[in-house]
């Protein structure tokens, strides 16, 4: 897989570095860091938003956003906290996001769930409370409406989104290596 | 730019037909997509492999749906999923607002207003709702079955599907096997039975009498009609004509009064109110043609397949999916046993100063010449060249070279031979030439990914470094084969092939010498395209890379069946030593893209 | 548009609203009370044309509110831009929503209660005269890949309209704890 995919290099010190091995552009608008955990090697590409700051209603600390490892945000993303009345209140509800989840350039998501192994296209909207099982693909520009649910091993794509086909049974071990790969390659120059 | 592999199907594995034939696209797939069955050793697609129904879902509640329900749901789920008429997206259920406030707009309406009953179906990609078409709910829950008991089909229709289906239904009694053998020859049951059924309905279909034939087909007839009926029934089962109900032709007038009714809400409506014809196509008896007319339709059923190895004498699983999560308790693909093919690293040869001839001139036999001259020279006279983007076309007259990155998905090291197969006689001739200079390599062993990371750090993980080095340049003359001239110079000489794979040498070959690189289980060779200059159309630079890899077979004393295995594959049996080494030939084609 | 055209910004925000530091606001510019411009916002008149916005509107991420005319830009109450929106419209009623990554043009006047769907765009009908106003009526829903239009029969009206007060209600709590905010008159 990816014998001849080239290295991507960022400029020295516009990414911050964490222990685990997470890559964090500094031209990230991140607000309530604290509400954020990030799972390891995951990559936060630049002018991402993470919207930490909207967490739940009640008192406690809260996760707002979690994402697992191997990960990738990618330029202009939005990841936004969905919000709905609970008992006559509102309250924000957070977004796990498992491991091996690649989300490309310029898309809004306010998913309730993404599973692990799922690529997310360029410019796609997933819209609130979508829930994204295990591996699955969105293709670019998609649009999910509010709610929808994507099922394991299925390919999705359209305004609104729709099911379009299924994935190979290879398709676990081809993502998983995929996203370690994209890892490995980038690099600061 | 692609590298898909051949499926030979059932067939004995062959060199498939070559790219120039408009009809030797058919069997090939994607690595990711292909399977392996370990008993018939060999590659299985998905057009070849036995398909069976594992279990139902539903895409949207995820509701496994039992087996034995799933005619009577008409393979639909049954729960409350419903897909909205005008946009297709997945209706939530929503409760509506209390009517108390309805006339209170503002900070004043905001006391509590979610509430219960009645419910409808929202859709929330177009704000489309139930209360459209007038449906609406008492409970948020089943709302299929609330539906089913509104009922909103058509009495006359239901009555003629349900006798359509009793009719149909005692055929379908009759030609299944019996129940009793079933549990028996569950694991060897042939999927495609009923498939035969079904063929012969169609072929029934097509013996018919065609219309405007009439009148031959009553003069063929006539010479023996009766023994010609007889003759046609042998065989076939037997499914007697269906009388319908209700015939369509009583209905005829009233059909015209609806055509009326239809011109008049269509000026009203205007052209947004007549329905897409994609939306009419998908609810499946008669509906109006107005957009308001179209129902939610339940969501259709997805499954999980489970899939066979063809072969009539195999019928292992190939795949076998876990219901409950997204594992596979049997997964025989294919990327777990051939190597990954994958071209990169295009470079354009800049025109070197002693070619006194221009490429115009040139002939074939010229530039096969020049191209021996160029190898022999190589190394002290470094070939100038350029890097180019995978994408742009390519030039007539010009050469390119690329490398070509085979990945061993083994935990053994294989040893590889690249040919191109031998072209058909009569084979249109192809625009290109293709070289390899170094058809044969090794490939390290797959291992974990700290080990390579060690290895990289001792510098010594390379096995039979020296060997290999020395060995692929000799090799390099001989098998080297191209399209172009037609002269496939094949042969190659197998001496000391596995003494290369068994020994373990330590040393560090010069890996780059031959264009050959080596990274942990990734080997790159290079690959040159001439594209010959006289070229009049557009055409693709395609051809098929023949690939025989060697490996060290672990089921060493156990011969399985031994009469297959010599026909599935030249099986190397003067090493009778204390390893075993098998062959393994696949056929890939490589889709370069096309001259401009 | 080069930053030079754009004169010297005139910002009038009533206290009541929350308007975060880390957002574009250019042009003569009126924030009525109870609106809430979230981080990473762009209000932007051209041609110094004012920008009114009516009372409890949010303005999310990434969206951009942009008037190209030379009159006024007069946007109701309680409208939501979502997240990434272009919005461009004469002039805009109250209880509208413009869904993520959402288009309007300029020459539209958009009515009450319409919803622009994610990721359409909503242009003047091609039927009608090059440069002329087109009126978007109450209740219309722009949707799908081709942008259709549709009418909304209001199902769920009074509890969407629940909905998006408590939400700017939580908003007003929670924003000023995370974000900075810029100081209102």
């Amino acid at each position: 897989m990816g014998a001849f995919d080239p290295i991507i290099t960022y400029e020295k010190g516009t990414y911050i570095e964490t222990d685990t091995g997470n890559k964090v552009s500094r031209k990230a608008s991140i607000t309530g860091a604290t509400n954020i955990i990030l799972g390891g090697k995951s990559i936060i590409k630049n002018d991402t938003i993470l919207r930490g700051d909207l967490r739940r209603s009640t008192a406690g600390q809260h996760v707002v956003l979690s994402i697992g490892r191997y990960c990738l945000i990618g330029e202009n993303s939005i990841i936004r906290p969905p919000g709905k009345l609970h008992k006559g209140s509102f309250t924000f509800y957070p977004i796990r996001i498992s491991d091996f989840v690649h989300i490309q350039s310029n898309c809004i998501i306010e998913a309730a769930s993404i599973g692990s192994c799922v690529e997310i296209g360029k410019n796609c909207i997933i819209g609130k409370f979508v829930i994204i099982k295990d591996l699955a693909i969105i293709l670019p520009d998609t649009v999910l409406p509010e709610g929808t649910i994507v099922p394991p091993m299925s390919i999705w794509g359209g305004n609104p989104g729709k099911l379009v086909d299924t994935l190979p049974e290879t398709y676990q071990e081809t993502m998983e290596s995929k996203c370690k790969n994209y890892y490995l390659r980038f690099k600061s120059a | 730019m692609s590298v898909t592999y051949s499926c030979c199907h059932l067939d004995s594995p062959h060199a498939p037909l070559p790219p120039s034939y408009p009809s030797s696209s058919s069997s090939y797939h994607s690595l990711d997509k292909l399977y392996f069955c370990e008993e018939c050793d060999a590659v299985r697609c998905d057009l070849c492999s036995a398909i069976e129904i594992a279990s139902y879902f539903c895409p949207n509640c995820l509701f496994d749906v039992p087996s034995a329900n799933v005619r009577a749901d008409k393979n639909r789920c049954a729960r409350s999923c419903f897909s909205c008429p005008t946009c297709e997206s997945s209706l939530s259920i929503q409760a509506s607002d209390q009517p108390s406030t309805d006339n209170a707009v503002g900070p004043t309406a905001t006391a509590m207003t979610l509430s219960g009953p009645p419910y409808a179906l929202v859709c929330s990609g177009c704000k489309w709702s139930s209360k459209e078409v007038g449906w609406s709910f008492d409970k948020p829950t089943g709302i299929a079955l609330q539906l089913q008991k509104m009922n909103t089909q058509v009495d006359l229709v239901q009555s003629e599907f349900d006798s359509l289906k009793d009719h149909l239904e005692s055929y379908i009694t009759l030609s299944n096997p019996t129940p009793s053998s079933s549990s028996s020859s569950r694991s060897t049951r042939n999927p495609s039975r009923h498939i035969s059924h079904l063929t012969q309905m169609a072929q029934r279909a097509l013996h018919r009498d065609v219309g405007g034939l009439v009148a031959y087909s009553a003069r063929s007839k006539r010479s023996s009609p009766a023994e010609k009926g007889e003759k046609e029934k042998f065989g076939w089962d037997e499914l007697d004509e269906y009388v319908p109900k209700d015939s369509w032709r009583r209905t005829g007038l009233e059909k015209g009064l609806e055509d009326v009714d239809l011109i008049r809400d269509f000026e009203e409506s205007g052209a947004s109110g007549l329905a897409a014809l994609v939306k009419r196509w998908q609810s499946s008896w008669d509906r109006g043609s107005m957009s308001r007319e179209i129902l939610p339709q339940r969501i259709p059923l997805q499954t999980k397949l489970t899939k066979r190895c063809p072969h009539p004498n195999c019928r292992h699983l190939l795949i076998q999916p876990d219901t409950k999560t997204v594992r596979m308790k049997i997964k025989m693909v294919a990327s777990n046993y051939l190597p990954l093919v994958e071209i990169g690293r295009r470079r354009r040869r800049l025109p070197s100063n002693d070619i006194s001839e221009s490429p115009d001139q040139m002939s074939v036999q010229d530039m096969e010449k020049q191209r021996r001259e160029r190898r022999r020279t190589r190394g002290g006279n470094p070939v100038r060249e350029e890097d180019e983007l995978m994408d742009t076309p390519f030039k007539a007259g010009e050469t390119y070279s690329f490398q070509i990155a085979l990945t061993n998905p083994l935990y053994d090291p294989i040893q590889i031979r690249l040919t191109l197969p031998h072209q058909p006689k009569k084979a249109p001739k192809t625009d290109f030439s293709v070289i390899i200079p170094t058809p044969h390599f090794t490939i390290n062993a797959l291992k974990d990914a700290w080990a390579y990371e060690e290895d990289d750090e001792s510098d010594d993980y390379l096995m039979g470094g020296s060997g290999i080095g020395g060995l692929e340049a000799g090799f390099s003359e001989e098998g080297t084969t191209t399209t172009g001239t037609g002269t496939n110079t094949g042969t190659l000489s197998r001496k000391s092939k596995l003494t290369i794979l068994s020994s373990n040498n330590n040393k560090r070959s010069k890996e780059n010498l031959n264009g050959i690189e080596k990274k942990g289980n990734i080997t790159k060779v290079g690959l040159d395209i001439q594209i010959l200059p006289e070229i009049v159309r557009k055409s693709k630079v395609e051809f098929d890379l023949e690939i025989r890899y060697t490996y060290k077979a672990d089921d060493l004393g156990t011969p399985t069946n031994d009469k297959d295995e010599n026909k599935s594959k030249d099986k190397d049996n003067s090493t009778q030593n204390k390893e075993e080494y098998k062959n393994f030939t696949f056929w890939t084609r490589v889709n370069l893209g096309h001259v401009e | 548009m080069s930053r030079t055209q754009v004169p010297p910004s005139k910002i009038t925000a009533h206290s009541t609203s929350i308007i975060c530091q880390d957002t574009d606001l250019r042009g003569d510019i009126t924030i009525s009370e109870g609106v809430i411009v979230h981080p990473k916002s762009t209000i932007l008149s051209l041609n110094n044309a004012p920008i009114i916005i009516g009372k409890n509107c949010i303005i999310e991420e990434g969206s951009i509110i942009v008037n190209r005319n030379q009159e006024m830009m007069r946007i109701g109450d309680n409208n939501r831009f979502m997240v990434g929106c272009r919005i461009e419209a004469n002039s805009i009623g109250n209880w509208n929503t413009f869904q993520p990554r959402s288009v309007v043009s300029s020459n539209i006047i958009i009515s009450d209660n319409c919803t622009i769907s994610a990721g359409t765009t909503l242009i003047p009908s091609p039927t009608i005269q090059e440069g002329a106003i087109e009126t978007i009526p109450s209740y219309t829903v722009v949707y799908g890949s081709n942008s259709e239009k549709r009418k909304w029969d209001g199902t769920g009206e009074l509890s969407e309209k629940n909905l998006r007060e408590k939400h700017i209600e939580y908003l007003r709590e929670i924003i000023p704890k995370y974000n900075r905010l810029r100081p209102t008159t």
